[in-house]
């Protein structure tokens, strides 16, 4: 960089637009710019390790400096790169690096000072445990992977870091363990991922939606981890996980249908109450799903099959009602979703208030009014309490949106409709797959040790990894353990 | 369009035919809107079929289920017809709702309307897809008015009543149940005689009061609750019932269980035989007397042979009365003879040939724990 180029590239960085901070240092020949964003960097560091040592530096200086002698023994930064190419800088400095240019050298310095605002480890908001740990991934990607690195100390865990979007230029990191995971699965995943085009991404669901096979796919096929402790035993059975700078949300690929029920407890506690827990997750999914559904087909359609005197009881609870049960049903649970949106949206000191007034609303007055049933006012709640037990959120979201759709073909066709429903889904699922593997594996196709383990697992149990993740190392456990 | 298009568009239209038009499922009326009947009684009377329809009141309910309306808990519909279509059709005029046959419990024939009525009633009802078919069926001497009058007075069902008084002395192993459906297969066999429930009226509660005789499709005769032990020892399923005996100056009650009942048809040189095979687990409960009595063994094997013949007694006199009186195998032995030997039973007419049937008892009872209370065998020992 000769001096003309020196002045020009200050001149074009120092410009209003950029809204660049700089210092300038001058010295017997010559002068030294610092350029860097001030929200993007640690300021006291800047002045301690850098500016400090090259002012005392240059104020005993009688001839020229250049960015080698700078780096090797001026400098304290831990990170400190050289680099030539000016047409980077802007970049450079906008991922909040700083940049050092020296007018009597056409190589500039790069010092790593980024400190950027950020939470604490939170406690989980969507995963609740009650023994597991409470460390939750938080929006830095570099507090995110400090947090997997203390889980794992494995020399063959391999992190892959990405930019995705033009104008965010947001920072992804891929990890695995590269002598487990499928690497068919790993490469699909990067593959994936360098192929985005798009202007920003923000948050790990918007990468996800460019991950799916199918545009239009309602059904999640990757999972979310909020808590680190569940990385480590994914990132054990050979997934790969996404990392997205900005995200409190990492990804798991891929994730079959039985893994949404499983919760982090269910490997901490007693297997027996694990695999209870998980059986009533199962259960708990079917009411959420099917429960209205049931209550519009029996009331409507088959109440051939009620015993008597619970026929007569519903006839009785309904007698009053004026609405049909499907319109009944799908009012309910248009309430019910409405109370839910709206508990997500409000301050949490709100929150309860509006629950209590739903509880009055839905609950006593609309059943003194004679509006709903009661009935059906037990069923709508039992589905809504039953879908509370689902884990994930991502799963649960989904067949809010189907039941919908089954209360309604159940309130046309009765029990027929509400079958051909259920089929058409469970041909979906069976249609499906996450990232080569099938959704509903171990099920379809059936895999019996992976069954076993999807019902009932235990560390001292699981010998060996999943089959259906065709990992590369599938030995858990060593033989002849106690 | 290319063909994987015309493909999804052509799978479209078939499901959407299918389900329109198989469906047929656009007419459905939720429950509210009918009439759930839970009693149906049949007379007859003056050459005129008479339905009387019982069914739940929906206003006697408010919304929660309980309390306010009307104080009758069932409506009861009468209606009049010269034959069952007619009769039928006066009770749709007046009801205000379709009604809904499914959760009928019982149907109550009258013993007047069965003599003449039977057959055809149950093929009516084999024909009408809306009944189950599984329904208890009783037959009634007293009037029907008079059995709705006590049900109304006690705000309850008739149909339920009914079912549950059946039901209950049947788990007690003190009666036996006839649905709908064994009837109908009964009917359809080529000798016909069966035993049919009686409710009645019983110091002004609905009651079991007996068991009518169905012999050759219609009822002809009547067995009084009071002289059924032998019978029910034939026809119940899980016969429980005590006996008090006397032995050695004493009464002593007796609890005994069935728990084996076998018939085995013969037949040798045209003479049908039947061997009914019975094994009876009994236990002592208690006696008449104060003073502690030392049970021995042979004690026990007395009180058992004694209890061996009482059984036998009331085998013989039921199945005697069966021969002799009804003239009727209501028991239903022809199907253990018919099963054994289907070519002489074709041959031969089952209503002579019953009267002279012979009928060996092979008793087995096993006295057992009966070293309680106050009758142990401890100062003996």
């Amino acid at each position: 960089m000769d001096n003309h180029d020196f002045e020009d590239i200050v001149r074009l960085l120092k410009a209003k637009e950029h809204n660049y901070n700089s210092r300038s240092i001058p010295y017997i020949n010559g002068r030294i710019e610092i350029i860097y964003i001030n929200q993007l960097i640690d300021k006291t560091g800047l002045a301690e390790f850098v500016v400090r040592p090259l002012i005392e530096y240059c104020s005993k200086l009688d001839n020229s400096i250049n960015a080698q002698t700078a780096a090797d023994g001026i400098i304290y930064a831990i990170e400190c790169t050289i680099e030539t190419d000016p047409s980077k800088l802007d970049d450079i400095i906008l991922s909040g690096m700083v940049v050092v240019l020296f007018s009597t050298d056409s190589r500039y310095l790069v010092l790593n000072l980024k400190m950027v605002e950020k939470r604490a480890i939170p406690e989980p908001k969507l995963t609740y445990t009650m023994r597991g740990p409470q460390d939750c991934f938080t929006e830095n990607l570099d507090s995110n992977i400090s947090l997997l690195r203390y889980r794992v100390k494995d020399k063959n865990l391999r992190i892959k870091n990405f930019e995705v979007g033009r104008r965010t230029k947001t920072r992804v990191a891929v990890v695995y363990i590269e002598d487990i995971a499928n690497e068919s699965v790993v490469s699909e995943v990067e593959r994936r991922i360098t192929s985005i085009d798009v202007d920003g991404i923000g948050e790990s669901g918007e990468l996800q939606s460019f991950l799916l096979d199918k545009k239009h796919q309602i059904l999640p096929q990757m999972g979310i981890i909020e808590r680190s402790d569940m990385t480590f035993h994914t990132l054990l059975e050979g997934k790969v996980i996404v990392l997205v700078d900005g995200s409190g949300l990492a990804l798991s690929a891929p994730k079959v249908f039985s893994e949404f029920f499983m919760t982090c407890d269910d490997r901490y506690d007693n297997k027996y109450f694990g695999m209870y827990g998980r059986l009533f997750r199962y259960l708990a999914f079917i009411i959420a799903l099917t429960a209205s559904s049931i209550f519009v087909a029996l009331t409507s359609f088959h109440s051939d099959v009620l015993p008597a005197k619970y026929a007569i009881s519903l006839m009785e609870m309904r007698s009053k009602v004026p609405f049909t049960a499907v319109f009944g049903a799908l009012t309910m649970e248009f309430i019910v979703e409405l109370l839910r949106e709206s508990l997500l949206r409000v301050p949490k000191q709100i929150g309860p208030a509006i629950g209590i007034v739903g509880a009055l609303v839905i609950g006593q007055a609309s059943v003194s009014a004679g509006i709903f049933s009661p009935l059906l006012l037990i069923v709508v709640s039992t589905a809504l309490l039953a879908s509370f037990a689902i884990p994930d959120y991502s799963l649960l979201n989904t067949f809010r949106i189907l039941k919908f759709a089954l209360i309604l073909v159940t309130g046309a066709f009765g029990f027929y409709g509400f079958t051909l429903f259920l089929t058409l889904i469970m041909i979906e699922l069976v249609s499906m797959n996450s990232f080569g593997v099938p959704f509903m594996a171990p099920w379809a196709p059936f895999n019996a040790y992976d069954a076993q383990r999807t019902l009932m697992y235990n560390t001292t149990m699981a010998t060996e990894r999943q089959n259906i993740m065709r990992v590369k190392n599938k030995k858990r456990l060593k033989d002849n353990q106690p | 369009m290319n063909f994987k298009k015309i493909k999804v568009f052509a799978a479209s239209l078939i499901m959407l035919y299918v389900i329109l038009f198989s469906s047929g499922c656009w007419d459905a009326l939720d429950l509210n809107e009918r009439s759930i009947v839970t009693t149906v009684l049949l007379d007859y009377n003056e050459d005129k079929i008479i339905f009387y329809i019982e069914m739940a009141n929906p206003d006697k309910a408010t919304t929660n289920g309980s309390g306010g309306g009307s104080e009758d808990k069932y409506l009861v519909v009468k209606s009049v017809g010269k034959d069952f279509v007619e009769a039928r059709n006066n009770a749709n005029e007046k009801m205000d709702k379709p009604v809904y046959l499914s959760a009928v419990r019982s149907i109550v024939m009258t013993e007047r309307f069965a003599k003449l009525h039977f057959i055809e009633y149950l093929h009516r009802f084999r024909s009408d897809e809306n009944y189950r078919k599984k329904i208890d069926t009783v037959i009634t001497r007293d009037e029907p008015e008079e059995l709705l009058k006590i049900t109304k007075e006690k705000k309850q069902s008739l149909g339920f009543v009914t079912e549950d008084i059946i039901e209950t002395l049947e788990e007690q192993g003190k009666s036996f149940k006839r649905t709908t459906m064994r009837l109908l297969e009964n009917i359809s066999a080529k000798y016909t005689g069966m035993l049919i429930p009686c409710m009645g009226i019983s110091e002004e509660e609905i009651a079991l009061v007996g068991y009518s005789v169905v012999n050759n499709n219609k009822v002809d005769g009547f067995l009084p609750v009071e002289e059924i032990e032998g019978m029910i020892l034939l026809k119940a399923e899980k016969v429980k019932t005590n006996y008090r005996l006397h032995y050695n100056d004493m009464n002593m009650t007796v609890k005994v269980t069935q728990k084996k009942r076998t018939i085995k048809a013969n037949y040798d040189n045209e003479q049908i035989s039947m061997d009914v095979n019975m094994e009876y687990k009994a236990e002592l409960l208690y006696g008449d007397k104060k003073e502690p009595y030392n049970f021995q063994e042979e004690d026990a094997k007395a009180l058992g042979e004694l209890l061996k013949e009482r059984i036998k007694e009331e085998l013989a006199e039921a199945i005697g009365r069966s021969q002799t009186e009804f003239n009727c195998d209501y028991y239903q032995f022809d199907d253990e003879f018919r099963i054994k030997y289907p070519i002489e039973f074709d041959r031969m007419d089952w209503y002579e040939e019953y009267p002279k049937i012979k009928f060996n008892y092979n008793i087995k009872v096993k006295l057992g724990t009966v070293w309680i209370m106050d009758y142990s065998n401890d100062e003996a020992k």
